[in-house]
């Protein structure tokens, strides 16, 4: 069995690539950087897991897990139908929630489908009738971490044939939105409660989106976020006060300040 | 030193009352999030009825986390989405 080194937590737990919990040791792993150096038989195989993990497992098992192990469903029907079941009526929370994180159609749509796609080749791992949904926002969270952190590390990619259709353009005197969140709460103009949203940390974001647009409760978002549940609660009473701030002048106009 | 103190229905001012207006107030989010145990619930229910200024306040976020809830625009997903990552799955059962 495979040894997948989970790259951003400290003093954890290895998981074993079937889903068990096993006890390897305990390593403390201060960055991904920091695992490939130390630790240079660790190989990363596969970018992320089924809970959208970052993985590493040591190159010396690689070969045992070239053996498939026996399918829990009958048929590949079976399989496809219960994917459909399980995970398709959350389509609409799950790009709700990429597109409040992204504020980006575009971003939000890639988002989505490289859930789906994730969602799929690990649906074996998926313990049916469990919380498909949590699952789901679980990997979609961590993809977008995962891309977010890979584009922050990238220097901003410019087209050439844009920039340069741009200047040759009428256009070069009028003011150029750059951040996203800006242009899309221009879409629907007044509408402060979106705009005060999108203003937030991510963090914060995340953890309003969940709780008071998807309804999670404070143990499914724990698990959606990797974190204790007092963060939860301490993490929701910050953004929510956050934003109780931002939407005063709203409150006020409407009467509950 | 500074104390606070806290004004209850009827002008009665008092350090215990404070100290359990405080203990209420922590137990505020839970309580609104349905994510009270049940002593809990009742600890902060009892104090409610007899405190004006808590009752208020618990009024006051509640109808905060309504209109929040209630009034934040959600985005569907597109179509094409949805076709887009079937037929995506199928490209990959192909490669299989």
């Amino acid at each position: 069995m495979g040894l997948l080194l989970y790259g951003f937590k400290r003093d954890e737990e290895v998981r074993g690539l079937g889903g068990e919990w096993e006890k390897f040791k305990r390593v403390s792993l201060l960055s991904l950087f920091y695992i490939e150096i130390r630790f240079p038989f660790v190989q990363r195989v596969v970018e992320a897991d089924e809970w959208g993990c970052l993985c590493y497992r040591t190159s010396m098992d690689m070969t045992k897990d070239k053996k498939k192990k026996g399918s829990k469903f009958a048929s590949k029907q079976e399989h496809d139908v219960m994917f459909e079941r399980e995970f398709m009526p959350h389509i609409n929370s799950l790009y709700n929630f990429a597109y409040r994180l992204c504020y980006d159609g575009d971003a939000a749509n890639d988002l989505v489908q490289e859930t789906y796609m994730k969602a799929y080749r690990f649906f074996e791992s998926y313990q049916q009738g469990t919380n498909a949904k949590a699952w789901l926002f679980r990997i979609l969270k961590n993809s977008f971490i995962n891309d977010f952190r890979k584009k922050s590390k990238e220097p901003p990619k410019v087209d050439y044939a844009e920039v340069e259709t741009y200047y040759n353009s009428d256009d070069v005197n009028k003011d150029i939105t750059a951040d996203l969140r800006v242009e899309s709460t221009q879409d629907s103009l007044g509408d402060e409660i979106t705009g005060a949203l999108g203003s937030l940390d991510t963090d914060f974001r995340t953890i309003i989106i969940l709780s008071d647009l998807e309804g999670f409760k404070y143990e499914e978002m724990a698990k959606i976020l990797d974190i204790p549940i007092g963060t939860v609660r301490s993490r929701l009473h910050r953004a929510r006060n956050i934003l109780k701030e931002k939407l005063m002048g709203y409150a006020l106009k409407l009467g509950f300040a | 030193m500074e104390r606070t103190l806290t004004v209850v229905k009827g002008g009665d001012t008092s350090d215990e009352h404070g100290r359990v207006c405080g203990a209420a107030r922590a137990l505020m989010q839970t309580v609104l999030d349905n994510e009270a145990l049940a002593g809990q619930a009742d600890f902060f229910w009892g104090h409610v009825m007899d405190c004006e200024h808590c009752a208020k306040t618990y009024a006051k976020e509640k109808a905060f986390l309504e209109v929040f809830r209630t009034r934040m625009p959600k985005k569907s997903c597109p179509k094409n989405i949805v076709e887009g990552i079937r037929s995506k799955i199928r490209i990959a059962k192909l490669k299989e």
